[in-house]
């Protein structure tokens, strides 16, 4: 399979699709969050500094928590995102597409520590390639996976085109291949898209006047009914 | 019937479920939200059903993707919704977790020796000869105790600022112990059984050296009053580690990663119960074990009481409400 995508089942008789995420995204919001812990340890610890030795037990209390139980508060209350999850647009849910419950919140995150071992997450790296879903071993316990939080919106208007039928008769995952590209073309570049555009020869007559990505958006236009 | 049309038929019903999905969120928006809660799930099931269609239909991803965010936004809140938080953590502490205990009493026993066993036999043992602990000590580390139960702190006590940071470090030290011993588990249990007979073994010499030079008023003072919580709390932490383990080396008649899944659950309460031990432990350690000015028999008379009470905790609590 190459899509990273999860496919669950409801009891209304529908597949819902999760996109999981990988390790770097994982990493890079993990990393965000050991950054936004430490800067809020930093802060308060000064504060605490004062106090002396009620403020050296209180940054040990804070550190605690902040080592612990920061992740749950955040996954359990903030629909599954701690800070840095939310700023890489990912979020933590249970296998079945169900917000994150406290008590997975709390395996995940306490089996941390192994998760961890030996050092920088190497077994839950080895277990995320290898588990179909990108788990790593504290998510395969609580049953928990990351997915994105937001699907791609693409734009439902499409861009201007001379409407032209296909010289050719194209299967039902071709006409969505074509519409897609079509629907998605204010992501790329004139050069980058007109290039991608041309591969597709049998479609996109090169002589022609017309850029090679508008005639493709023409025929997605005739696809869509816009006669 | 073409894309266009179907998506003019429906729009208003997307866009009014999207509007209630949205205001849930937002507190301050929920004015603006018109439909009644007890159309949710027909508007939900609509929803599944335009999603099938246009699947089938092979309409755009565009459109997909915004129905299956929809459904899928349906989908959490519909079966997502859980009780209040409160009312679980009252519920566990006088009824779920004595009775999870005596569920998963198996582990919890074996637990509980390989925790004892190596202790006990290190205080008898270290009764022959105190020398024999420079067998499992450094001098240094030996010299740092010693002083610790000895010193000035078991004369006068501890003043309140120095009380407060030591709670602070057996909180944060203590509970963060628990945690991994239970993670420990994930290693097959080796990790957890290694943590057990590990601190059997060093509480128990501990315990049996300084018996043994004469300075066993002072330790035993000092621990009796925590000891309960702090030794029975590590044990449930071993025992949910070994839950887990025990669902990684016999999984029984399940995959091991689904015999993990079901582990977890009764683990992770087992987990929660010792950590809150833990924590009832470090506030006696850090605010009464350390004070000269109670008796010593009246210290360890409420320790022993204390171990009274949790084991009739562990034993009759809950039984009315038993499944």
């Amino acid at each position: 399979m190459l899509d990273t995508l999860r496919v669950i089942s409801t009891p209304e008789g529908v597949e819902l699709t999760l996109r999981l995420a990988g390790p770097v995204s994982r990493g890079l919001a993990w990393l965000m969050d050991v950054i936004i812990r430490l800067v809020i340890f930093a802060v308060c610890s000064a504060t605490l500094a004062g106090l002396e030795q009620y403020g050296t037990g209180m940054a040990m209390i804070l550190w605690f928590l902040l080592e612990w139980f920061y992740p749950v508060i955040f996954e359990v209350y903030r629909h599954g995102a701690t800070p840095g999850k939310s700023l890489m647009k990912l979020r933590t849910v249970m296998d079945d597409g169900t917000p994150v419950s406290w008590g997975a919140s709390m395996t995940r995150n306490v089996l941390r520590a192994i998760d961890f071992m030996p050092l920088m997450y190497v077994t839950g790296f080895l277990s995320m390639i290898i588990s179909s879903r990108f788990q790593r071993l504290g998510d395969l316990a609580a049953g928990t996976v990351v997915v994105y939080s937001n699907e791609q919106r693409y734009g439902q208007m499409l861009p201007d085109a001379p409407i032209q039928s296909p010289r050719t008769r194209l299967l039902p995952t071709e006409q969505r291949a074509v519409i897609d590209f079509a629907q998605r073309l204010p992501g790329w570049t004139d050069e980058r898209a007109d290039e991608l555009a041309s591969l597709a020869e049998p479609l996109v007559d090169q002589r022609k006047t017309i850029a090679p990505r508008l005639q493709l958006v023409g025929i997605a236009r005739y696809l869509l009914g816009q006669r | 019937m073409t894309q266009e049309q179907f998506e003019l038929q429906h729009q208003a019903t997307w866009q009014a479920f999207e509007h209630w999905l949205n205001g849930r969120h937002k507190k301050a928006t929920i004015q603006e939200v018109t439909l009644q809660a007890r159309d949710i799930p027909a508007i939900y099931r609509d929803v599944c059903a335009h999603l099938a269609l246009a699947r089938d239909r092979q309409y755009t991803s565009a459109l997909l993707d915004r129905l299956n965010q929809l459904a899928l936004q349906g989908h959490e809140v519909l079966y997502g919704a859980r009780t209040g938080v409160s009312t679980k953590i009252g519920r566990f502490f006088t009824r779920d977790f004595p009775q999870l205990v005596r569920e998963q009493r198996g582990v919890v026993f074996i637990a509980a020796a390989l925790y004892f066993v190596p202790l006990l036999i290190c205080i008898i043992w270290l009764q022959q000869d105190p020398k024999l602990i420079y067998h499992i000590m450094s001098t240094a580390e030996v010299k740092n105790f010693e002083q610790m139960y000895q010193g000035e702190m078991m004369k006068n006590g501890r003043d309140s600022g120095a009380d407060f940071m030591m709670w602070g470090h057996y909180i944060g030290n203590n509970i963060k112990i628990d945690f991994q011993c239970f993670a420990g588990g994930l290693l097959f249990g080796i990790g957890t059984v290694f943590y057990l007979v590990m601190n059997g073994i060093m509480h128990g010499s501990v315990a049996g050296y300084l018996t043994q030079i004469g300075a066993g008023e002072h330790f035993w003072g000092f621990v009796s009053g925590h000891s309960a919580f702090e030794l029975l709390g590590a044990v449930m932490s071993g025992a949910a580690g070994l839950r887990i383990g025990m669902a990684l080396i016999a999984p029984g008649l399940y995959s091991r990663a689904t015999a993990l899944k079901h582990a977890a659950k009764p683990a992770v309460g087992l987990c929660f119960g010792a950590a809150s031990m833990t924590f009832i432990a470090a506030f006696i350690e850090g605010f009464w074990s350390s004070n000269q000015w109670a008796p010593f028999e009246f210290k360890v008379g409420l320790g022993i009481t204390l171990w009274i009470l949790l084991l009739i905790y562990f034993v009759f609590v809950g039984r009315r409400h038993a499944a």
